[in-house]
């Protein structure tokens, strides 16, 4: 690429380059985590074949199964101005951004991540949820009507949007154009660039309990961490639905191992990615 | 095979992003032919000609209030649970019929019922007539377009929920979602939705809440609509790695 660009160094040098880029990425991600900022793993298996055939399911003795991962700096912006409103749906958010600043900037919590007292209910009313609970009214009562609109309209303006404009009420008004929703009871994110650190490749399959264990320590060690520094903290994990089945099964049946192998500090969350996935198969299965 | 000139939809490892393609190109397409039918309905009342295309359907909207049309389109194909009460409905009525006449075989005595009207009374025979009955008198064709335009319409919010980074849009879909997976059979996918929900009820804190709402997608470039799902972002490194680091290993 250099060398498209005019530029001529010798073969060694873009390498050598990369490697120093590289160390220092590493020692600015293991500041950040010594320095208690709160983060995120990711990781997600990475197979591939010895030689340039397909993978399949007859050739798996020549596949390469090793695991990649990043690490995600949590980005903790300030609530909206329209949530300091009292009556504001997101009136809860400024008080639980004042509580993580301060647990942040008070000696007490000092550590790796967040104090998991902060972050989980100490003793949580599980017999409370209710069914019902699990598919609000709201979802479909209020939110489903409002996408409906907002997204037919899309495809509508897509289509006709020169039409659109031509026909006039008999009060001489152009009808609105329905919006998707985005009122402040749907969140929305500011932009900024997320603070992202790739790790290396790990030469472990993360397919069983002991690789997930095994991948969990390696990359503590790349983060220059021990699990006992883990002890009452929340680091929240991210993967696939079957590596957080695993990360599960790792905090409930490894009972035997000493408590800082047994991952209590791990906040497990699903992957959208392949949540949209899982969607895209159930449309499939159900239509085609 | 290629559908609708993609190639990687019908694979053994299907392509996400021809697929996330198609799917999103057979909902315009879909509430396209709705807008259309209406429009069609609306044209043949008014004594005009038919509506087959989407340049006949410019000329309907840019004569008649398409607010109306859009209202109409929604009323009759996005109601939640019209394709169970179409299906309810029609089972109603096939059960309605076989009950009037059994009720007429019973009157009969005995000995004057013929052989095929005591396998008529039989509870064997009554499922299989009224399944067979049922399939008869439903329009499976519409039932089943009504279910799929629901489920993309989800899907549809939910992508672009993500890409937009409205994290409040995604929590409500997710909801309607997990029915979804229940009603496919994705059991395993059911169970990760319920635990992030009952966790999100009962065990986060208003403060963990707070965090994922922010966090549940990345932003590599930090450009607007250019928000990743977490896991998608390591698939790209995957990807990196296996066409650079791993090539040169």
């Amino acid at each position: 690429m250099l060398n498209q660009l005019g530029i001529i160094c010798s073969y060694d040098t873009s390498p050598r380059a990369m490697c120093k880029f590289g160390l220092s990425q590493v020692q600015e991600m293991q500041e950040k985590v010594a320095g208690g900022e709160s983060f995120m793993l990711c990781w997600d298996n990475l197979v591939r074949t010895e030689k340039k055939e397909e993978e399949t399911l007859y050739n798996r003795c020549e596949l390469l199964s090793m695991t990649s991962g990043y690490v995600q700096f949590l980005h903790i912006p300030p609530p909206p101005l329209s949530a300091t409103n009292r009556n504001s749906p997101n009136h809860w958010m400024v008080n639980a951004y004042k509580n993580i600043m301060n647990a942040m900037q008070s000696n007490q919590n000092r550590g790796i991540g967040l104090p998991k007292c902060l972050l989980e209910v100490k003793e949580p009313q599980l017999d409370t949820v209710i069914p019902f609970d699990l598919l609000s009214m709201d979802s479909i009562q209020k939110h489903q009507p409002l996408i409906v609109y907002g997204h037919t309209a899309r495809i509508l303006q897509r289509f006709c949007s020169r039409s659109l404009s031509v026909y006039q009420a008999p009060d001489g008004r152009h009808p609105v154009l329905p919006s998707v929703p985005d009122g402040p009871e749907y969140y929305t994110i500011p932009e900024v660039k997320s603070s992202l650190y790739i790790l290396r490749i790990f030469d472990v399959d993360e397919i069983t309990l002991d690789g997930t264990s095994r991948l969990v320590d390696l990359m503590m060690e790349e983060l220059n961490i021990t699990a006992e520094d883990l002890n009452n903290r929340h680091v929240d994990m991210v993967g696939n639905q079957l590596s957080n089945a695993r990360v599960r099964s790792l905090q409930q049946l490894r009972l035997w191992d000493y408590s800082k192998h047994r991952m209590a500090f791990a906040g497990i969350k699903p992957g959208n990615f392949h949540v949209c996935l899982a969607f895209i198969d159930a449309i499939f299965r159900c239509n085609c | 095979m290629n559908i609708l000139g993609r190639s990687g939809v019908n694979e053994n490892i299907p392509d996400f992003n021809a697929c996330n393609r198609f799917v999103l190109q057979v909902f315009d397409a879909l509430v396209l032919a709705a807008l259309i039918t209406i429009a069609n309905e609306w044209s043949k009342s008014a004594g005009k000609g038919r509506v087959k295309t989407v340049n006949q359907l410019h000329k309907v909207v840019e004569q008649n209030n398409w607010a109306d049309l859009l209202e109409e389109m929604v009323r009759r194909f996005f109601p939640m649970s019209k394709a169970h009460f179409l299906r309810s409905k029609s089972q109603a009525a096939v059960l309605h019929a076989y009950l009037a006449k059994r009720e007429e075989i019973m009157a009969k005595k005995k000995s004057e019922r013929t052989t095929q009207e005591i396998e008529f009374s039989t509870a064997k025979y009554k499922e299989k007539y009224l399944a067979e009955r049922c399939l008869e008198s439903r329009d499976i064709v519409y039932e089943n377009a009504l279910i799929m335009l629901q489920q993309m319409l989800v899907y549809k919010d939910f992508h672009d929920a993500m890409r937009g980074g409205h994290p409040g849009r995604m929590e409500k879909d997710l909801e309607i979602a997990m029915v979804m997976f229940a009603g496919c059979g994705k059991s395993n996918y059911v169970k990760e939705m319920m635990e992030q929900q009952i966790d999100r009820l009962a065990v986060w804190t208003p403060e963990h809440a707070y965090l994922e709402l922010n966090n549940c997608v990345v932003n590599p470039s930090g450009k607007p609509r250019k928000w990743v799902a977490r896991d998608e972002f390591n698939e790209v490194i995957n990807l990196m790695a296996s066409d650079t680091v791993l090539s040169h290993s």
